[in-house]
């Protein structure tokens, strides 16, 4: 009996580290969309640590006004907006394609849909999984798409990462864990913080829709719920007569 | 005075087109079983998505581009710069959901009661032309936005066409005017989504409901109300189906759009289900993603497709798990239509074909594992042994006697016979007897009255 216990036991660890796979599992982005404070501090990171390379050009300055509530002098004042840019402009990247390639051997991509493309877990997990590798051309690596070509622009923040690998049998190594190693400017939920209103802004580009749809959802629902009672009173009223349901049916 | 004149009216309209008659003739003089209960809800919700996504698509047309540069962009264009684009948008991608939902219950129903036997075999029939040509328009539909999913699924799905001997490669050539799905084939697809299939569509639900009003409904008792008339050639059992069923319509369809709002306003992805996560991705004919799934509503019939190994086998197999609902009518030979008499192994055999069915449905969404391999198998072999065995059991099952008058829409749990009603009975019965159940039913029951006082003070 006890080596039954064991064998299942041992058959359900050896399952659960086969569904892990080589990677480490994201981690929980507890992304508030509705937090402006957040939104507008994730614009900031966005426009200081992204914007030299990427482009949201889906999302326009003058939408992006409205939503934050940031006026357009604000955002011109704050370099939320680059100079000589107009207001109805696209959030475009301050890099040609033709350098990118040449400099990091990729075209950044563009960051409009990333949030729903990726998920905001996988974001969140992906900015904060850069480690040192002398191995790549960029000087770091990635815990969650491995062999990126994005450097590590986070790292002033941050610090310097560390990967602790393990050896799986009959695998070969495993990434297990990443250490600081160097800290940064900020503490790791100073960072985790940071991370989470860069999400924050992006998931906000993806769909901004959002706000729309979650502040006329609950008149909607509220609306449907009315007409469905009437409607409702309206059937029963009808259906109450007996020369229809002989009293039993119906 | 106004009265007067607009019986004038309708007179000289009536001598030249039949509007009078054709109102008595199909709503209130259209004599309806009056025991319906909720599955026979799902036909007129149907009508009513269909029309959504008729309204819908339209707006979308005057602002998407069929063009494979421009397609991805002007979805993103209606959903941010187009005046409440968002919510047509969405009501657009979420209504291609849930009529699917809609019409696997609408099914569901018909094999439960037994509406696609005689006399209603062209009911069903044209019923499945339209399941057919809806799954094309999804398809089709599907390819539009141009994002990952919708390419690839298109590619591996046209592909399928090349299995097929002889002119198969041919075929698939045709259908996406390239040799690889491109700009063309986004057109061809624009064209046939928009037109040519909504106008089948809806010659088909005229000639599906024209066929239905010739014969008249059925009913969860599976007998013919027109067999039972009184002095006036009025069905005993009928009434009018304007205005009772209209207004109980009405209050389903209410229902229904709070349903559907709540996803298009909290939830518009469902999960990714709805919309999938790739396709917020462009298409990118240089990379193949990971896993290709097609949406949920066309993954059972994708699953019984993995399941055999062979690719035309598989192509053989899928087109016969469709083609099998057709032959329905003449594959179950019971003359007894609705489940309620009919015998156990009947009801053993519809309970596996839904658990099969659902069961690929979901196996259709994951990746190819050999355990989802052998349960795939295994359920596709279910979904088969369904309408396979029919045939010989159907003729000679043991069915219970039917009644001569309607009974109840719901039969109640106390009139349920057999050992499953009794084992529910005594699990309800233990139930009630906790200390639980008693504390929560005291307070629904002050509840109510709380309710009760509130609306009658506002009503007086």
């Amino acid at each position: 009996m006890k080596n039954l216990i064991a064998v299942v036991l041992t058959t359900l660890v050896s399952l659960a580290a086969h569904a892990e796979g080589v990677g480490l599992p994201l981690e929980d982005a507890e992304v508030d969309i509705t937090d402006l404070e957040s939104l507008k501090r994730g614009a900031r990171y966005y426009m200081d640590y992204c914007a030299g390379c990427h482009s949201v050009k889906h999302m326009r300055y003058s939408r992006m006004s409205v939503d934050l509530k940031l006026p357009e002098e604000q955002l011109r004042s704050e370099s939320l907006m680059p100079p000589g840019s107009k207001f109805q402009d696209s959030l475009e990247g301050s890099m040609n394609g033709e350098d990118s390639k040449n400099w990091l051997s990729v075209d950044p991509p563009d960051l409009s849909l990333v949030a729903r493309a990726r998920g905001e877990d996988w974001l969140f997990s992906y900015l904060k999984g850069f480690y040192v590798d002398p191995a790549s051309p960029t000087g770091s690596n990635n815990a969650v798409l491995k062999n990126v070509g994005m450097p590590n622009v986070l790292w002033q923040l941050q610090g310097i990462q560390k990967a602790v690998f393990k050896q799986i049998p009959g695998e070969g190594e495993a990434l297990d864990q990443l250490l600081i190693e160097h800290r940064g400017t900020m503490s790791e939920d100073q960072f985790d913080a940071a991370v989470t209103d860069l999400v924050t802004f992006l998931a906000y580009v993806a769909e901004p829709a959002r706000f729309d749809r979650i502040r006329y959802g609950k008149f909607v629902m509220l609306g449907l719920l009315a007409l469905t009672f009437v409607l409702y009173r309206l059937k029963a009223e009808y259906w109450k007569k007996s020369d229809t349901a002989n009293g039993d049916l119906g | 005075m106004a009265g007067e004149k607009t019986k004038s009216l309708l007179a000289w309209v009536d001598e030249r087109l039949p509007v009078s008659s054709f109102w008595k003739e199909h709503l209130a003089g259209y004599y309806a079983p009056k025991n319906f209960n909720f599955l026979y809800f799902f036909g007129s919700l149907a009508l009513l998505v269909l029309v959504i996504q008729i309204v819908t698509g339209i707006f979308l047309a005057m602002n998407y581009k069929p063009d494979a540069n421009l397609a991805f962009d002007s979805i993103e264009y209606i959903m941010r710069d187009v005046s409440w684009g968002w919510l047509i948008r969405y009501m657009h991608s979420t209504g291609a959901s849930l009529f699917f939902v809609v019409v696997y219950l609408h099914m569901f129903r018909a094999l439960f009661y037994g509406s696609f036997k005689k006399p209603r075999e062209l009911v069903w029939l044209f019923g499945m032309f339209i399941f057919l040509l809806l799954m094309a328009e999804a398809f089709m539909g599907y390819l539009l936005p141009w994002g990952q999913m919708s390419y690839w699924g298109a590619q591996v799905i046209i592909s399928l066409f090349g299995a097929i001997p002889v002119v198969g490669e041919q075929l698939a050539l045709l259908i996406r005017g390239d040799y690889v799905v491109a700009d063309a084939t986004l057109n061809r697809f624009f064209a046939l989504h928009v037109s040519a299939i909504p106008l089948a569509l809806l010659g088909l639900v005229v000639f599906h409901l024209a066929a239905l009003h010739t014969v008249g409904s059925n009913n969860p008792d599976g007998v013919e109300i027109k067999a039972n008339k009184d002095a006036n050639g009025i069905p005993r059992d009928g009434i009018p189906f304007h205005p009772y069923y209209t207004v109980k319509d009405l209050f389903v369809a209410s229902v229904f759009l709070l349903v559907f709002s709540f996803i298009i306003f909290y939830t518009p992805d469902f999960g990714g289900y709805f919309l999938e996560h790739p396709n917020f991705e462009p298409a990118n004919p240089m990379k193949t993603p990971e896993h290709i799934a097609p949406v949920w509503y066309f993954t059972p019939f994708y699953s019984v497709l993995r399941a055999v190994p062979d690719k035309l086998g598989g192509v053989v197999a899928m087109g016969a798990s469709i083609a099998l609902l057709f032959l329905l009518p003449w594959l179950d030979r019971c003359p007894v239509k609705s489940i309620r008499y009919r015998s156990g192994v009947f009801k053993l055999a519809l309970t596996l074909l839904v658990v099969a069915f659902i069961g690929l449905g979901i196996l259709g969404t994951k990746p190819v594992t050999t355990t989802t391999t052998i349960l795939a198998r295994l359920f596709a072999g279910t979904y088969f042994l369904f309408f396979l065995s029919l045939p010989f059991y159907s003729r000679s099952e043991k069915t219970t006697a039917l009644p001569e008058r309607l009974t109840a829409a719901v039969i109640p749990l106390a009139e349920r016979k057999g050992w499953l009603w009794d084992l529910v009975r005594f699990l309800l019965c233990r139930v009630q007897k906790t200390e639980l159940y008693n504390r929560v039913n005291s307070q629904l029951t002050v509840l109510c009255v709380k309710l009760k006082q509130i609306c009658c003070k506002t009503k007086s």
